[in-house]
């Protein structure tokens, strides 16, 4: 069995009369690569607020690596590597951002230029010296995840981290999110607005619609469950009657697989006209 | 918590604008030195204005700009918070933060003043040592209180201009309310305020009396502001 190492349990926030979670359940195992989808507002962020402790939790109970009471929860948020966007003071550089880092998640003053190194190689920005305030979006959005990974944490949460992305960019986050389940054993939960591209980088997905996690399901489900076979043939109506009973040529066959943009579409509704 | 401060410290000393009031407050004194001269009695009873007015207002504004102001606008009070430090020690260490900060600053202008009387070899008895002394540290938890008192506004909206105006506006009138109030009434507004009990400290010092519990009831007052903020930053929503 799977090794829980994010539980929700009916998890409920509410600002005054509107409630944003109506009790949310989910599991994110150790290993998983945990794809959060749903659309603007309807809870992604809240959620990952009450598992780092940045929001009151109205009602129920978050578990980290096994927490069983507060004080273990405060304990294994050490655990936790965050990306919620680019957090960073404007008149450092790079490194001197990750020094300040990498001092609050106290890893030790001797490993610290080595640990910092590395985190900037991994995400591309081992040259770069000038101030955080001449960084492009893209140069903000790969420090802040070479923040979240600085200390080589257990968890990584990383919301919406290819906004604003070129294309390049986004296939290199995609490739650094699987490096770091692959190479470092890093448990990964990310949240984004590119279905297909979440596709291509999660492989469980726990959607959420209107504060409630409606589904969650692995991608070898979405393919097993969502999967048909298109066949084209010369004659539909021959083909209709004899594909059962064999022997009519088939001239083409494309296999179309829902996408996870259409499974979220036809869970919560909207999506392609 | 240690941590945090460490970390803090580190990049506000690595911050040029964090320096900006003290060349200023260096340049005014390099100015007093070759443009006058000084002795003892016009340099005290000219102190007490500076330690009131001018010392405060050269403390607060980098402290807030610095501490807070980058913290907020940078929002990585959050790394410390996701980390799981709780948001009662993240006000705590920037409380230290900025004891530490305004004592160097204090530590500062005492050594500008002593670098003026060795300039004009004005000789200091030990009784005016010790006065001088005395009217720092009294300066010294004022401030505290001031930025304290401030900080409060700070975690209430968010936003660390808001601190600094409250602060300066603090500085600026509240002596002067306060002393009309008291006087008006005969009622101890000034003297029970952490103000009043700073003053008191230093003039009981002075005057060879107990002094030590008026300094306890100065930091039962900061004790009482920082339980205010956190009371009112536990129930913050930080936003992402």
């Amino acid at each position: 069995m799977s090794e829980a190492i994010i539980e929700l349990k009916d998890i409920k926030k509410q600002y005054g009369k509107h409630e944003v979670l109506k009790g949310v359940n989910m599991q994110i195992n150790r290993g998983d690569i945990y794809g959060l989808i749903g659309r603007n507002g309807a809870g992604k962020t809240t959620i990952f607020k009450m598992i780092l402790g940045l929001s009151e939790i109205t009602d129920g109970t978050v578990s980290i690596a096994g927490s069983r009471s507060r004080s273990e929860l405060y304990k294994n948020r050490s655990k936790v590597g965050f990306f919620v966007g680019s957090r960073f003071f404007n008149y450092l550089s790079a490194r001197e951002n990750l020094k300040y880092y990498a001092t609050v998640k106290g890893i030790p003053h001797r490993q610290m230029k080595a640990e910092i190194d590395r985190v900037l190689e991994i995400v591309g920005l081992q040259n770069v010296k000038k101030p955080f305030k001449t960084f492009s979006l893209g140069m903000g959005q790969r420090l802040g995840i070479a923040g979240a990974i600085l200390g080589n944490p257990e968890i990584l949460i990383l919301d919406e981290p290819t906004n604003g992305l070129d294309p390049q960019g986004i296939a290199d986050v995609r490739h650094m999110v699987q490096r770091f389940r692959e190479e470092f054993n890093m448990t990964v939960v990310v949240s984004s607005h590119i279905l297909g591209e979440l596709e291509n980088t999660a492989d469980r997905f726990g959607i959420i619609n209107e504060g409630v996690v409606v589904k969650e399901i692995t991608k070898a489900d979405l393919a097993e469950k969502e999967s048909a076979i298109e066949i084209a043939v010369d004659d539909l109506e021959k083909a209709r009657k004899l594909l059962t009973e064999g022997g009519v040529k088939i001239m083409r066959e494309v296999e179309e697989r829902s996408t996870l943009e259409d499974y979220y579409f036809k869970l919560v509704g909207g999506g392609k006209e | 918590m240690r941590r945090l401060i460490r970390a803090d410290l580190r990049r506000i000393l690595a911050k040029p604008g964090f320096y900006i009031c003290p060349l200023i407050s260096f340049a005014l004194f390099i100015y007093g030195l070759f443009s006058s001269s000084i002795e003892y009695d016009s340099y005290y009873s000219n102190l007490d204005i500076q330690l009131a007015y001018i010392y405060p207002f050269l403390v607060l504004l980098p402290i807030f700009t610095c501490v807070y102001g980058d913290e907020l606008r940078s929002g990585t009070m959050i790394t410390a918070i996701g980390r799981g430090l709780s948001r009662t020690k993240v006000i705590l260490a920037k409380f230290i933060d900025t004891v530490l900060l305004s004592l160097a600053f204090v530590l500062f202008f005492l050594l500008m003043d002593q670098i003026t009387f060795d300039r004009f070899s004005v000789v200091l008895t030990k009784v005016q040592i010790l006065r001088v002394f005395s009217a720092y540290a009294a300066a010294w938890l004022q401030i505290l209180g001031f930025c304290t008192f401030a900080a409060i506004f700070v975690y209430l909206t968010w936003n660390s201009s808001v601190g600094l105006v409250a602060g300066l506006i603090s500085i600026a009138f509240s002596k002067m309310i306060l002393d009309w109030l008291q006087n008006r009434t005969h009622l101890p507004f000034y003297d029970v305020t952490f103000l009043g009990q700073a003053d008191m400290a230093r003039r009981q010092f002075d005057a060879g009396n107990m002094w030590m519990h008026h300094v306890f009831f100065v930091l039962l007052w900061y004790a009482l502001f920082l339980t205010v903020s956190a009371l009112i930053f536990n129930r913050k929503e930080l936003d992402l």
